[in-house]
């Protein structure tokens, strides 16, 4: 039987596929490395925290860097997830609303998820006056709970490809009380992006922990690189074992295309795995040398990009025949997208400038500082 | 009808929608005046080199970053989550017309998000000159933000040229655009207000105190000087339908109009002789109390604006359940049921007929026991008076769509809802109610 899926919109799409398509790739990138910074980041500092409990050196430290940053994380996380969710909806809008629907309940959650979760980042980061011995139950919690909202978007981004599926779960369940638990690539995808998030966050930990490197922190600084390389080195062989499970947990002519039928995207596919293996190569020779640091960090960006266009290719395999979209009218109206690339430039200018000035714009002097009733500058 | 629809027991899809929506409206519409007034009263601590507003300032501005980016960002992504799975017919249209004017308007969230982590962490970082800067950067962000959803809200109330042109601008720039940004624009300053009368309520110096709840009082009433000339011009341009359901035409509407303007009129005056005329005995629970009504006078307006609209989701685009007028005498001619993706029947001599065109074509407003319930409203009506109802639904109830499916498919849809009430089946080709559940 062939799979009930929503007629194209009768609207034209007002800009050529070409364009949605890349724009949904560079933005979900964008989206996945904040989103691992915040996910894995999550994670590593309940699990520090935990760690500074049983009064291990300088957990309880690194628990506290982290959580400084993580509710500007969880903002560029969230910032950068709006576009690819209305480019997704543009592209494939036939297929993910329906998905939506079918499992609405814990999809619409999802708010209300994360809300409690970033509420929870800026607890986190609160003075430690204020938030005393909750800290670790909150990191905890908060991880959990941004691990649970990724577990319902692995949820719906597999159902959204499953469309042969879509009308008898309609038929079964219309409240929208369930997840895609059927999926078999559910589990091994889920893992495959959760260990991902603890490698990049690795990387961010390194990135952070290099900040102490000068100066009377440098115990504390070197301390956190090594940390953040075993996080990165370890999470990254893991992912190879995931991977695999991954990979085997595709169906055949997928797996066939991955692994050298489709030259293309076998190329994608290995050059990926090649990028991250150079990125942990690098950091295990020298985590300290910024050059390498950022050598290994453009590898890894790399690396992703490179999954996210398999991830792609993937997701359209499933749905391209069935989407219409080689069929789709278009009709751009040129002014209008003149005026979005005009802004985009011009957000991406003004955010630069304000980032420039925080960074260079150290200290204020101290009689400003008392007039505004701050304390001693904490950076 | 192209989409599953998603059954919200009680509640209603609709209702989820509006639940979210109203809570945003009431956080983002402070994200913008708020900025304003991080701008203009900072600018005011440096022009007077006046420690205390700093100080007072400095705190406003955390709550304000804490409301504005937990609560106002996510239930804003909120919305569209809601929207999607509530009512994808109308999502789709609206993506597919004015997906770019959301990615211009997401470039200034994208600032805003930006100039408000900088201004936050930036106090104690940044020069004066800096920080100012960048607090107008938030607030021009913020306010461009409104400037385009704007055009995108107003344009399902009044489309105007665009039904003729699906030009871009034609829909954005809409007869109700104008008035309804200064509507909004007039709502953001008062309830900025009503935010900074809480914040100001807690400074614990009497005098500090006293000054700031009178300044915050100003935002307040200069919001509402802004309001009831927006709102006059706001009615001139609605579709004389929408006027009609707003004065009289459902009375449920007007009862929500004249608490909106009751509640609005309460606020002002008590804002002026308390926060105004005696601000040195404003207390915070008195300003816990404004923001409760406040939000009650959000919520009511905001549902009138959206019940105005009935019964389309875009004006003579889309009906609220999905259907386009266009399409009517086409389903009425060759039936609903066989357009229908998700149901369980294809037929309408099947027994669940008309319960499957009561959840897609009446479910997307009407519950059977919850909100908008639809037992109540036909009680002690027989099957043929429910039919001749629905047969001249549109004609009866301005704010109804029209029936859309064939003489059939009426009749077993009319048979369904007569079934509620226990009524004897009229129709002998009908099965009885109780076996069709």
């Amino acid at each position: 039987m062939n799979p009930v899926i929503p007629p194209l919109d009768p609207a034209p799409l007002p800009a050529p596929v070409w364009l949605f398509y890349l724009l949904l790739v560079v933005t979900f990138l964008l989206h996945v490395l904040a989103m691992n910074l915040l996910l894995g980041g999550g994670l590593i500092a309940a699990i520090a925290g935990s760690r500074g409990r049983a009064n291990v050196p300088h957990q309880r430290r690194l628990a506290e860097e982290i959580a400084r940053a993580l509710p500007t994380v969880m903002a560029a996380t969230i910032t950068l997830g709006v576009a690819p969710l209305l480019f997704i909806q543009v592209l494939y809008g036939r297929f993910f609303y329906v998905s939506s629907i079918l499992l609405a309940v814990p999809w619409i959650c999802v708010i209300g998820l994360l809300m409690v979760a970033y509420a929870g980042h800026y607890f986190m980061a609160s003075s430690p006056t204020v938030r005393r011995e909750r800290f670790l139950w909150v990191a905890w919690g908060a991880a959990l709970l941004v691990a649970a909202v990724g577990f319902v978007y692995v949820n719906n981004l597999t159902l959204m490809q499953a469309p042969a599926r879509f009308r008898a779960m309609y038929i079964a369940e219309r409240s929208g009380l369930r997840l895609n638990l059927a999926e078999p690539t559910l589990i091994p995808r889920y893992l495959h992006m959760l260990v991902g998030a603890l490698a990049v966050s690795g990387l961010g930990t390194i990135v952070l922990g290099r900040r102490f490197l000068a100066g009377e922190d440098r115990p504390f600084g070197l301390w956190m690189v090594r940390m953040g390389r075993n996080w990165f080195t370890s999470a990254t062989l893991v992912q190879i074992l995931v991977g695999i499970w991954f990979l085997f947990s595709q169906p055949s002519d997928i797996r066939n295309a991955l692994l050298g039928g489709d030259p293309i995207r076998a190329a994608l596919l290995f050059g990926g795995i090649f990028l991250a293996l150079a990125a942990v190569f690098l950091i295990t020779v020298r985590p300290d040398s910024l050059k390498v640091v950022i050598g290994a960090a453009g590898s890894l960006v790399l690396a992703v990009a490179s999954m996210i266009l398999v991830r792609q290719w993937i997701q359209d395999h499933w749905v391209r025949g069935l989407s219409g979209l080689d069929r789709a009218a278009v009709h751009v109206q040129w002014d209008v997208l003149a005026l979005f690339v005009l802004c985009f430039a011009g957000a991406i200018g003004t955010i630069a400038w304000m980032v420039r000035r925080y960074v260079l714009e150290g200290k204020v002097p101290e009689e400003l500082a008392a007039m505004r009733g701050g304390s001693a500058p904490r950076r | 009808m192209e989409y599953p629809f998603w059954e919200v027991p009680l509640l209603g899809g609709g209702m989820v929608i509006a639940l979210i929506s109203i809570a945003h409206v009431f956080v983002s519409h402070f994200a913008v005046g708020g900025g304003l007034f991080l701008a203009l009263t900072e600018r005011k601590a440096q022009r007077e080199g006046n420690r205390e507003l700093y100080a007072y300032m400095k705190g406003h501005a955390r709550f304000f970053v804490l409301l504005t980016l937990v609560f106002g960002a996510v239930s804003g992504v909120g919305i569209w989550f809601a929207i999607a799975l509530a009512h994808p017919q109308g999502t789709s249209l609206l993506i597919h017309n004015f997906v770019w004017g959301w990615a211009i308007e997401w470039c200034f969230f994208a600032i805003e998000i930006a100039a408000a982590l900088v201004y936050y962490y930036g106090w104690e970082r940044l020069s004066p000159k800096t920080h100012l800067t960048v607090g107008w950067i938030y607030f021009a962000a913020a306010y461009m933000s409104l400037v385009v959803i704007n055009g995108i809200l107003s344009f399902m109330l009044t489309p105007g040229k665009w039904l003729q042109s699906g030009n871009f601008w034609d829909g954005v720039v809409n007869p109700s655009y104008l008035p309804s940004l200064l509507l909004r624009t007039g709502v953001a300053l008062s309830l900025t207000g009503l935010y900074a009368l809480l914040t100001a309520s807690m400074i614990r110096h009497d005098g500090a105190r006293g000054r700031q709840v009178q300044y915050a009082s100003k935002w307040t009433l200069a919001g509402f000087a802004i309001m009831p000339p927006a709102g006059l011009w706001f009615l001139l341009t609605v579709p004389p339908g929408a006027r009609s359901i707003a004065f009289g035409g459902a009375p449920a509407v007007t009862i929500f109009l004249a608490l909106s303007l009751a509640i609005s009129l309460f606020i002002l005056v008590f804002t002026w002789l308390t926060a105004y005329r005696r601000p040195a005995r404003f207390t915070p629970a008195l300003a816990a109390l404004f923001l409760v009504v406040g939000f009650a006078v959000t919520a009511t307006s905001e549902w009138v604006r959206e019940a105005m609209r009935k019964p389309y989701i875009v004006y003579g685009t889309m009906y609220s359940n999905g259907v386009r007028p266009g399409d009517v005498a086409a389903i009425s001619k060759e039936g609903y049921l066989p357009r229908l993706r998700w149901a369980e029947v294809e037929d309408v001599k099947q027994p669940r007929a008309g319960e499957e065109i009561f959840r897609f074509q009446c479910g997307s407003c009407h519950t059977i026991d919850g909100y908008n319930a639809i037992r109540p409203l036909i009680q002690g009506w027989r099957e043929s008076f429910i039919s001749a109802q629905v047969h001249h639904l549109d004609e009866l109830k301005g704010f109804m769509p029209p029936f859309a499916g064939t003489d059939e498919e009426r009749q077993a849809l009319a048979h369904y809802l007569a079934g509620f009430w226990g009524y004897p089946a009229e129709s002998a080709a009908m099965q009885k109610p109780e076996a069709s559940r």
